[in-house]
């Protein structure tokens, strides 16, 4: 097994990410690698489910950030825009479908903090991706996003 | 006849996973125990497992185990079926019986002390309480560690977060920022 691959599946089984899973927060629910889908818990809204699922992009992780985009578990393919979270400020942006809908637009995430970005290192610290962090610091950003007052429920 | 091949004749299970924080740990951490074992052997595992600061503080004497949220010292002797442990249970093991809680916010400071097992997402809620927050606006205020970008879990205690047996916390109380730039 790649080191990428064995460093993540062990961080699955740390603390910090069972500890999601025990309150209810997200949940694995495969691994393809490079590429693992994990789905996040939303706030209950009228016509959204209670949970959206994330593809993540992990080659050589964690010294590279992750990539993510909303994925259709079912379906095994990315998640129409029309059924991402939608809402406002904080969600409205984060979940805008930058670079076609392959990414969200998160500093922890490798795909959007590109060159156009580089600011968001001084404006987003406490978001931006280190070679000690783990998969929660990206899964706690999107849990906190689903669950803000900034989330209303599907995109549309 | 016993059927269940996880639990001995007496109904206790051959292994628990503990979320065990505590003093120089860093982070939740998740610990495996024989099921038995005592308090006082949980607090000797944790110390093997990961060392450094925490096996520092076990050797200098003095540590309390406590549950999630509450201040009651379990008794170092009894087994953690005695002492109210289960399977997945969240527990903390610290020197401090009191953390200074101070919460920075609009050029004011909120001050009080609490078990080092309080978690994160407590404090807040007293902060919130403090400052006056409504509930909606609470949403979008998040503590971060005073001088840091570190905005911790809020399932993380606050003795976790202790540095060199301080017994204490500084915190700023900051909004969550809207993430802008030039979309392409």
């Amino acid at each position: 097994m790649r080191p990428d691959e064995s460093t993540f599946r062990a961080h699955l089984e740390e603390g910090p990410f069972q500890n999601g899973v025990d309150r209810g927060r997200w949940r694995l629910v495969s691994i393809d690698w490079p590429h693992a889908v994990i789905a996040v818990t939303a706030a209950e809204r009228d016509g959204a489910l209670g949970e959206y699922a994330f593809r993540f992009g992990l080659s050589n992780y964690p010294a590279e950030s992750p990539t993510a985009q909303p994925w259709d578990a079912e379906a095994g393919s990315p998640l129409p825009l029309a059924k991402w979270p939608g809402g406002i400020n904080r969600v409205q942006n984060a979940f805008n479908g930058y670079k076609n809908g392959t990414c969200l637009y998160l500093p922890c995430d490798r795909n959007a903090l590109d060159t156009g970005h580089a600011a968001w290192r001084n404006q987003h610290p406490e978001m931006i991706w280190t070679a000690s962090s783990d998969i929660t610091l990206y899964l706690r950003i999107i849990y906190d996003l689903l669950q803000s007052k900034d989330y209303k429920g599907l995109r549309g | 006849m016993n059927t269940d091949n996880t639990k001995d004749e007496n109904g206790v299970p051959h292994e628990l996973q503990l979320f065990v924080q505590g003093e120089g740990l860093g982070e939740i951490r998740l610990v495996k125990v024989d099921g038995g074992s005592t308090v006082d052997g949980l607090i000797e595992a944790v110390a093997a497992k990961f060392g450094g600061e925490f096996a520092t503080a076990v050797a200098a004497g003095g540590m309390v185990v406590t549950l999630e949220d509450d201040d009651e010292e379990l008794a170092q002797a009894d087994t953690l079926k005695k002492a109210g442990v289960r399977d997945r249970s969240r527990v903390h093991i610290h020197r401090c019986r009191k953390v200074k809680v101070s919460v920075n916010f609009n050029g004011e400071t909120a001050v009080d002390n609490f078990p080092p097992a309080t978690t994160v997402g407590k404090v807040k809620k007293w902060a919130d309480r403090k400052f006056d927050i409504d509930k909606v606006d609470a949403t979008e205020h998040a503590l971060q560690l005073c001088g840091t970008a570190d905005r911790p879990d809020e399932d993380v205690h606050i003795g976790t977060l202790t540095n060199n047996h301080s017994c204490s916390v500084c915190f700023d109380l900051v909004p969550k920022k809207r993430v802008e730039g030039t979309s392409n």
